[in-house]
């Protein structure tokens, strides 16, 4: 994900829908933060076409979980996050950004996903 | 006539050298120094993977992986792998389960299998999605094989399997 603190790009809606009763998890090669801070800003999202919550969490590789999201639903994204603790600027390789999925009436845990990424944060 | 042709050409002379200053000067006579700014925007790869919210035996016993946006560049690869650290418990084997935390809680085994190969244990991928392409390059697809027992209670087993996507 291209995710600058100052700019978030204006982008066409993209229709993510699979086969039926799958979910979509959307995936990225990068992710940008700030050093220093704690307040981030990032772009994830539960795809719209989605039928399912999405609890998002965002976990270094040496299991330090920097960011835990509520159930989100279909359509919603978070774009301000509070991280556990401030990052030192550096690429922090294999972060996970974890997917756990629930049904939207039952709350029965759905398949979940990890997407794993590489953190950059920037001084 | 000589003279006056003299003097015109000296007169065009000056304009022309008058002109550089002219188009390099601000209002108040200042030089200006040109410049320039290099403006980049950095597009990062991305992705949205398909995976089987719930996944019914009895219907389909194929797990199938797919995707709908593959936002890559020629030579990377989007892998999706099983989960094995959060799917299997007891030392590789996935369960399905039936009213899981009750008193009358029952389990089974359930096989994973890709053609006559059995992946239980195994961080097996699933996806394969090269250069771009939204094709699942995988051949066969995993399948979900239940192993019951003589007396197995009846109903529903319901287990959740884990998935990791990878882009390298």
């Amino acid at each position: 994900m291209s995710v600058s603190s100052h700019f978030k790009p204006e982008v066409d809606k993209i229709e993510h829908r699979g086969p039926p009763g799958s979910t979509a998890i959307p995936g990225y090669e990068k992710l940008a933060m700030k050093a220093g801070q704690v307040d981030q800003v990032v772009d994830f999202y539960n795809p719209e076409e989605n039928e399912c919550y999405f609890r998002i969490s965002l976990i270094l590789e040496d299991g330090t979980e920097l960011f835990s999201s509520g159930m989100t639903k279909p359509g919603q994204r978070i774009n301000k996050i509070e991280i556990s603790r401030p990052l030192k600027a550096g690429t922090y390789k294999n972060t996970v950004l974890r997917y756990d999925c629930y049904a939207l009436e039952s709350l029965q845990p759905l398949n979940g996903s990890e997407a794993v990424l590489n953190l950059e944060v920037l001084p | 006539m000589k003279k006056r042709l003299l003097s015109l050409l000296t007169v065009a002379i000056m304009l022309c050298a008058m002109l550089p200053t002219a188009s390099y000067a601000n209002e108040f006579g200042n030089p200006i120094t040109s410049g320039e700014t290099v403006v980049s925007y950095t597009v990062n790869a991305s992705y949205v993977i398909n995976i089987p919210a719930s996944i019914n035996i009895n219907d389909n016993p194929n797990l199938e992986v797919t995707a709908s946006s593959m936002n890559t560049n020629y030579g990377q690869r989007v892998s999706v792998f099983i989960d094995g650290s959060r799917t299997y418990e007891n030392a590789g084997n996935f369960y399905l389960y039936k009213n899981k935390g009750g008193a009358d809680e029952a389990k089974i085994p359930c096989n994973l299998r890709c053609g006559t190969s059995v992946a239980n244990g195994l961080d097996f991928e699933v996806g394969r999605f090269d250069d771009g392409s939204t094709t699942n390059s995988v051949g066969d697809p995993l399948q979900f094989e239940p192993v019951l027992g003589s007396n197995t209670p009846p109903g529903t087993y319901t287990g959740t399997m884990y998935f990791r996507i990878a882009i390298s």
